[in-house]
């Protein structure tokens, strides 16, 4: 009981020093001025809270971003010779052009691939294309295998 | 005894005016009440700057919704419960910043070792006191700042603190057994 009592005068000796000379009248005008003008300024305390915040987002942010690209992103450097990124084309229904669909159906897998007779890229909306993949006829991309797909370069 | 019924009456026809947008009624509504609320807000935050603001800033909270006071007479006991919330809310605020800062430190910056004033700090009532409040609860902060230091019985505290009479008592004999330990050497 000694000591809650001692505790309780410590904490008022603590206060009484912090008050000692404090500025009321500033404390007062203070209030009375933010009343008067109806504004709120704004607290230093949430600023650099919300910039903490933000900080923290980006940074979890950036670790699961980086974590979901080195699970899902198909390392395709890694390719040996040999073997070929496979997709599966929708065809136009004649040999040489297919519509070409990144990512709808895909897989690494290894396959045979055959050479179409071309010496050049060919013109696509007036711009050349780099490389080209050309998918044999199947009545449906759903019947499509590996052994449809040739490639072009 | 009188005196005492005047004051109130004279609080009461203070926050009625206020209520119908006298801010010369408010203003004297705060340099009634100030000291009260600077007691609180130190006793939760340690930091008379810190308590300074968060005062100023629960005055202005209280003027925007004294129109939801229903019962002038308890202004006293309605003003505090905004200062001790504000004051928490600061707290918690610090306590983010705090962790915030060990987090993107946590690389050693911090461990080195303190320099000669920091330690003369240290030794400071007022600096011991900041640090160990912030080891308290919410609610202990409230209940010792209310109970211990603005001498509010445990009944007045509950009200403010929106809880029982055994729960103030409880969290004051846990805030003054912490701070028993952390202020040790000012004890002795």
């Amino acid at each position: 009981m000694k000591d809650d009592r001692d505790i309780d005068a410590l904490l008022r000796q603590h206060a009484e020093q912090q008050l000692s000379g404090f500025d009321w009248e500033g404390l007062c005008s203070g209030i009375t001025k933010r009343v008067a003008a109806g504004v709120r300024p704004p607290s230093r305390t949430n600023y650099w809270g919300w910039v903490a915040v933000a900080a923290t987002v980006v940074v979890i942010v950036g670790v699961v971003v980086f974590a979901m690209l080195g699970i899902s992103k198909p390392d395709v450097d890694r390719t040996a010779i040999g073997e070929a990124k496979v997709i599966v084309l929708g065809t136009t229904g004649a040999a040489g052009r297919a519509e070409v669909a990144f990512g709808a159906t895909e897989e690494l897998g290894r396959c045979e691939i055959r050479l179409i007779e071309s010496d050049e890229a060919r013109e696509v909306d007036q711009e050349r294309p780099s490389w080209w993949i050309v998918a044999g006829c199947r009545p449906s991309v759903a019947e499509a295998d590996t052994a449809d797909i040739a490639c072009l370069f | 005894m009188k005196d005492t019924c005047q004051e109130q009456d004279e609080i009461v026809r203070l926050v009625r005016a206020s209520q119908a947008g006298d801010k010369v009624a408010f203003d004297r509504l705060v340099r009634a009440h100030q000291p009260s609320a600077m007691r609180v807000a130190l006793g939760i935050l340690g930091n008379v700057h810190d308590a300074a603001e968060v005062v100023q800033e629960a005055f202005v909270r209280g003027y925007l919704r004294i129109g939801s006071l229903t019962l002038p007479g308890r202004f006293r006991f309605w003003m505090l419960r905004i200062v001790a919330n504000e004051a928490v809310s600061r707290q918690r605020a610090a306590r983010r910043q705090a962790t915030m800062t060990k987090l993107f430190l946590a690389a050693g910056l911090r461990r080195r070792s303190r320099r000669p004033e920091e330690r003369e700090d240290a030794r400071d009532l007022q600096a011991a006191v900041e640090r160990a409040m912030v080891h308290l609860t919410e609610r202990e902060a409230k209940a010792i700042a209310l109970f211990g230091l603005e001498d509010l019985s445990h009944g007045e505290a509950a009200q403010i603190m929106g809880c029982s009479v055994e729960a103030v008592r409880w969290h004051v004999y846990r805030a003054r057994q912490k701070l028993r330990v952390l202020l040790k050497e000012y004890l002795e």
